[in-house]
């Protein structure tokens, strides 16, 4: 029991501070619901400004989890953002952890909780 | 920007999940609008069929220049494959020919009731239900149908039929464009507060 306890807490430790951060857990939320979503629907979902959307994005690219697919619609550029199956894994495997840390703190008794 | 992981995010996929679907109609509003306006005009006035064809081409173009402007302002969403059942060619074709098919023998068989157009609001009711709650505005166009499909009961005159037929499947039409376009701009300016933070 402890030891599960022990092991829940450390999870918190090493949960991914790359997804777990809100807006790029916000973007791998949307992404996991569809196909492709552009930038635009993202920045609209999420509200964040374009300079910090694109950074919190390349981040995500960079760590394989979503794919960046940049293209042009009559003169507009045009970027569509795309999970990746590594993508998809990290995400459920993210809540999983979340859901197992829960289920560790709703197990301790109720005087070691606060 | 704080997530309650529970619940925001889960709103975050519904929205993205029906986003392809409430972002279809919006843009429809001008042909809805001359839907209801100009054919039950055509009836009432007798208008000109050449000002009738002229103001649907204008309708359409319309109709295209809001698609374009509504993709490129609120951005777009691809939807994972497969598509629900109600969304795919492979239902809507032959739903679309049986539909016909009934009004049809309806109107062969002289009963007093359209029952394509009672099909169509079947159609309407299911995809609000199935919608997650985000277009349960589309029970009014079921209602709408619902009644309409019983028109030959209340009304004798089929001019007039197609006058009231019009102006109420037209305005109805409306409603929904506006309230699409209404859930869209409420759930990003729900969500989407600006934000310089990550």
């Amino acid at each position: 029991m402890a030891a599960e306890q022990s092991k829940a807490f450390e999870d918190i430790v090493a949960s991914d501070k790359l997804i777990h951060e809100p807006a790029r857990l916000a973007v791998l939320s949307v992404l996991s619901a569809c196909e492709s979503a552009d930038f635009v629907f993202l920045q609209r979902l999420t509200g964040l400004q374009s300079g910090n959307l694109s950074q919190h994005l390349a981040k995500l690219e960079q760590a394989g989890l979503i794919n960046l697919i940049k293209a042009f619609n009559g003169k507009y550029p045009q970027t569509t953002a795309q999970i990746t199956a590594a993508g998809r894994a990290a995400f459920a495997g993210h809540w999983q952890r979340l859901d197992a840390l829960r289920e560790a703190i709703a197990s301790l008794p109720s005087g070691e909780r606060s | 920007m704080s997530l309650n992981p529970s619940s925001e995010t889960g709103d975050l996929q519904r929205f993205t999940r029906a986003y392809p679907t409430i972002t279809k109609d919006p843009a429809w509003l001008p042909v809805a609008a001359w839907t209801a306006v100009v054919l039950p005009l055509a009836r009432v006035a007798y208008l000109h069929v050449l000002i009738v064809l002229l103001s649907l081409v204008l309708a359409i173009v319309a109709t295209v220049l809001a698609r374009r402007w509504f993709r490129r302002t609120y951005g777009f969403v691809t939807p994972t494959r497969p598509l629900p059942l109600l969304y795919r060619p492979a239902f809507g074709i032959p739903f679309w020919l049986t539909a016909i098919a009934i009004e049809w023998l309806s109107r062969w068989l002289g009963w007093p009731v359209h029952l394509g157009v009672l099909a169509f609001s079947a159609l309407f009711a299911w995809s609000a239900l199935a919608s997650g709650g985000f277009r349960r505005h589309l029970l009014v166009l079921a209602a709408i149908c619902a009644a309409l499909a019983f028109l030959p009961l209340l009304i004798a005159e089929e001019w007039r039929q197609d006058v009231v037929f019009f102006a109420a499947f037209g305005t109805g039409w409306c409603i929904v464009c506006v309230m699409d376009y209404r859930v869209v701009t409420r759930n990003f300016a729900a969500r989407g507060r600006p934000r310089h933070g990550g």
